[in-house]
């Protein structure tokens, strides 16, 4: 079984820029959309993922999917072929565009690396005004 | 408050979270029984009714919330002094047991998704599915270790125990507060002998 690399940030996030040394800078950090009705108009996002003790090569899964009907929306490929000093991060951002949330509900984001399960980030979706108790 | 539906779900949550407790008591059969996969349907399982019990868990769940919310906080620290062994009432501990019942949903539906896989022999999907329930009943146990005061016992066990305890205690003190505290009694005039 190969090694699984080790995950230190899994993030959903507006945009993800990056400067000329590389470094990068989330803007509006999210896992939970609240609007008014559904549809939702087309909307872009990033995942920002950042590992350690990547093997070189390797492929990265991102699939984003609907949780309640386990229906793949989109699926993102990310190989790793370029090798990073050891003490230094993975750094990858996924760019999503175009996507339309039909309906309220969880939707996962699942991220395997040569196969195997590393995690799984819930974004939560729901109308206004539907909130619950949170942070109770 | 409907306690025995939380009571109810979190022993069904035992069950998933803990392989051991599968084989423990009489009472629990009906939940084991409602854990099976699709393809023992024929021997009467209702995933649909699990589903939805976990589901009326979490508004009650919802309703707990309240509780803490309006209590006063000397009353929660002196809940959670009182157990030696046990869960916090603090803010947080609502939306872990929901995050937690979230989870152990998420759970069944991957059991499930595996278990149609694996009647129409795609193996392969299968595997990934179960893989995914265990990375709920693992994070589901996650949730609850934040709030337990020995990270280490992490059994759902307690928290239905701790439930139990916390939701009476937490009630009492609610209603003494609530109630208003009574006038001295007229001084009675001193009987002239």
């Amino acid at each position: 079984m190969p090694v699984k690399p080790n995950l230190n940030a899994f993030l959903l996030c507006d945009q993800v820029l990056r400067d000329q040394h590389g470094r990068c800078s989330l803007i509006g950090v999210f896992q939970h959309l609240r609007c008014p009705g559904f549809p939702l108009p087309p909307r872009n996002f990033s995942v920002f993922l950042s590992l350690t003790e990547v093997v070189v090569p390797s492929t990265l899964l991102l699939t984003f999917k609907e949780s309640s009907r386990n229906a793949m929306i989109q699926e993102i490929k990310m190989e790793c072929t370029q090798a990073v000093p050891p003490d230094q991060p993975y750094e990858i951002n996924a760019d999503f565009g175009n996507v339309v949330f039909e309906r309220e509900g969880d939707y996962d984001f699942e991220l395997r690396a040569d196969g195997q399960l590393l995690s799984i980030r819930t974004l939560k979706v729901t109308r206004q005004g539907k909130e619950g108790l949170h942070g109770a | 408050m409907e306690l025995k539906k939380i009571l109810r779900a979190l022993s069904l949550g035992l069950l998933m979270l803990s392989p051991c407790a599968q084989a423990s008591t009489l009472s629990n059969r009906r939940a084991q029984d409602n854990l099976m996969l699709p393809k023992d349907k024929a021997k009467g399982v209702d995933r649909e009714a699990l589903r939805q019990e976990l589901t009326t868990t979490m508004d009650s769940v919802e309703a707990l919330a309240t509780d803490t919310k309006n209590a006063a906080k000397a009353d929660l620290d002196e809940i959670w002094l009182s157990a030696k062994r046990d869960f916090r009432l603090k803010s947080g501990v609502v939306s872990a047991v929901r995050d937690s019942l979230e989870d152990l949903q998420k759970a069944l539906d991957a059991e499930g998704q595996a278990g149609e896989a694996e009647a129409k022999k795609l193996n392969a999907e299968a595997a990934k599915a179960r893989e995914r329930a265990e990375f709920f009943r693992d994070r589901a146990r996650s949730d609850l270790k934040s709030i337990h005061k020995n990270a280490k016992q992490v059994f759902l066990r307690d928290l239905r125990n701790w439930l139990i305890v916390a939701d009476g205690d937490l009630r009492r003190a609610l209603e003494s507060r609530s109630k208003p505290t009574p006038e001295p009694a007229a001084q009675k005039k001193p009987v002239e002998p």
